[in-house]
């Protein structure tokens, strides 16, 4: 079945014993029932049925159980070692960034992991432009990116921006320069995911 | 196949000169017609027969099928004089089955005879999937049959789900016989095959991902043979697929962190995970230029790849500006980072140009083994 879906699982069971489900690490009494509907399924789970009955010499109880397996087409995947050896599709296509206006910082969030990819072009004549990225991550710690353009002498040219963005980052991109720069910045996400803009967090 | 079959055996396995229940609960995988389905049962006294008694066989009232769409019910008789041969047949000329709503056909009173082995039951379809094109298809399913008293079941594992590099413990039930468990995993293919003929729990190796148990039962001396199976998930397995296609969110990127160099030596590494090597080299201003190589060589020595990332501020008319990089690095290989500058004139205070590099692995540090 696909990701995000219940199943029903029935059976057929005499009265008497104490009937359980368990999938995952998860338990939940059954007696009683003929059918059980599952929890969203984010990937190939497991399940078993054990019924149990005290026995009436005081021994350990009787115990039986039948297992069975539901597979989950586009799991939600967490992985210990992953390697790919064929095939691997998660660039998803570019979306355009709402650059931030000359002089005014603005911070994003990162839905996804992906590349900011764009180019930065001083106005011909006239001072350095630059554009400074600043990334947070709790979890991934933080660094800094600086990107200058100088077009002051000489022909134009463009400096090429490419800024790696784990998920769930906040980034702040502040854009330095002058009247007639070009800033262009897209959003290359894996997988799927949005480049948006936040509110500032409060100093 | 357009249909499913699911047989269920009562008792299970059946045992030798013992009346048994043979229960098949019918579906389609995908929305389908069917006009017939067709059972035979191997008759004799053979180990490939299943029963020497075959008047004694009851068909039951099919249980589904009701609707008028799905056959407006269905018939389970015996095939004319042929004694081995039952048909279901719908009421309306065809049942359009899903997978929600089986038919359910039983026979019973079926005595196994009296020799051990494995008997098939011969299950041939009439179905179509646009209701226009018809095509007769058969397959057959294993029907044991293990001496009387004879007892397999109760195959579970405890728990039910590990972390990655865990046991699991499988308990079962058994009669004597020649028990055979092989494993495998989801995705690693790893596995392996024990006998577990003298036991009835066993522990698994460590397991690194989702894993199939395959149970068999089997006589010596004879071709009986009862096979139960079960599931056990890993939580964060590893992971070794063909293609791979992300759909949702990646979470790829782990937690980065500095990598200290001393700008005098080359800086060398090996890294354990596949990574993005991101650095920043800026010149002193009025200074000759900065330089940071990176150079990639595989496990042989051969170059993977040479990049050179130059700040030059020497105009000091203009703002001093860094060179930002990002460059890909594989597992495996031996990065060496080399800083490359002119040492400013000794002073009091010697203004040095400035690197820094921070390591981005792909996954997390904290690796599961």
């Amino acid at each position: 079945m696909a990701r995000g879906e219940k199943v029903l699982l029935r059976w057929e069971a005499s009265r008497g014993p104490a009937y359980t489900m368990h999938w995952d690490d998860h338990s939940q009494s059954v007696t009683g029932d003929l059918s059980w509907e599952s929890p969203e399924l984010e990937r190939t789970t497991g399940f078993m049925l054990q019924a149990q009955l005290a026995d009436p010499g005081g021994g350990a109880p009787l115990i039986y159980a039948l297992t069975t397996a539901v597979t989950v087409t586009e799991p939600n995947l967490t992985v210990g070692d992953l390697q790919a050896n064929g095939v691997v599709r998660m660039q998803a296509p570019p979306a355009a960034i709402a650059a931030p206006p000359r002089g005014q910082p603005r911070y994003y969030k990162a839905g996804t992991d992906g590349t900011i990819l764009g180019y930065l072009q001083a106005a011909s004549g006239l001072p350095t432009a630059t554009l400074a990225a600043r990334v947070y991550g709790a979890a991934t710690g933080g660094y800094t990116m600086r990107f200058s353009s100088d077009n002051s002498t000489g022909t134009p040219t463009e400096t090429p921006i490419s800024i790696p963005i784990p998920a769930d980052t906040e980034v702040r991109l502040n854009h330095a320069g002058n009247d007639g720069d070009t800033l262009n910045l897209l959003w290359l996400p894996r997988g799927a995911g949005t480049f948006d803009e936040i509110t500032p967090p409060t100093a | 196949m357009l249909l499913t079959y699911d047989l269920a055996l009562d008792p299970d396995p059946p045992q030798t000169g013992r009346p048994c229940l043979l229960r098949l609960t019918v579906r389609a995988t995908a929305p389908a017609f069917c006009r017939k389905i067709m059972l035979s049962l191997p008759t004799g006294s053979g180990a490939a027969h299943f029963t020497n008694a075959p008047a004694a066989i009851a068909p039951q009232p099919v249980r589904g099928g009701e609707d008028a769409d799905q056959g407006g019910g269905w018939r389970f008789t015996r095939a004319d004089a042929d004694a081995v041969t039952f048909t279901a047949l719908p009421s309306r000329p065809r049942g359009w089955l899903l997978g929600v709503t089986p038919l359910t056909l039983e026979l019973a009173g079926v005595t196994a005879n009296a020799t051990p082995g494995t008997a098939r039951l011969r299950i041939e379809e009439e179905t179509s999937s646009d209701g226009l094109t018809w095509q007769t298809q058969a397959t057959d399913l294993p029907l044991p049959k293990f001496p009387d008293g004879f007892l397999f079941g109760d195959l579970r594992p405890e728990p039910l789900m590990v972390l990655n590099g865990g046991h699991t413990e499988l308990t079962w039930r058994g009669s004597p016989a020649t028990y055979t468990l092989t494993w495998a995993g989801e995705h690693s293919g790893s596995g392996g095959q024990a006998d577990v003929s003298d036991v009835t729990t066993w522990t698994s190796p460590p397991l690194h991902d989702t894993t199939a148990f395959r149970l068999a039962a089997r006589l010596p001396g004879s071709t009986a043979e009862r096979v139960l199976t079960t599931l056990v998930t890993v939580a964060l397995p590893h992971l070794r697929t063909h293609n791979l296609t992300a759909t949702g969110k990646m979470r790829l990127i782990g937690a980065g962190h500095p990598i200290e160099i001393a700008r005098e030596l080359p800086h060398t590494f090996q890294p354990d995970t596949d990574g993005l090597l991101i650095g920043r080299v800026q010149a002193v201003t009025g200074a000759t230029p900065a330089q940071m190589e990176v150079t990639a060589l595989t496990d042989g020595g051969a170059q993977e790849y040479r990049a050179v990332f130059t700040s030059d501020n020497s105009d000091s008319s203009k703002i001093p500006a860094e060179t930002p990089f990002g460059v890909p690095v594989r597992r495996g290989t031996t990065i060496t980072i080399t800083c490359r500058y002119t040492r400013p004139p000794a002073g009091p205070e010697p203004i040095e140009p400035f690197f820094s590099l921070v390591w981005l692995p792909y996954g997390s540090t904290n690796r599961i083994m």
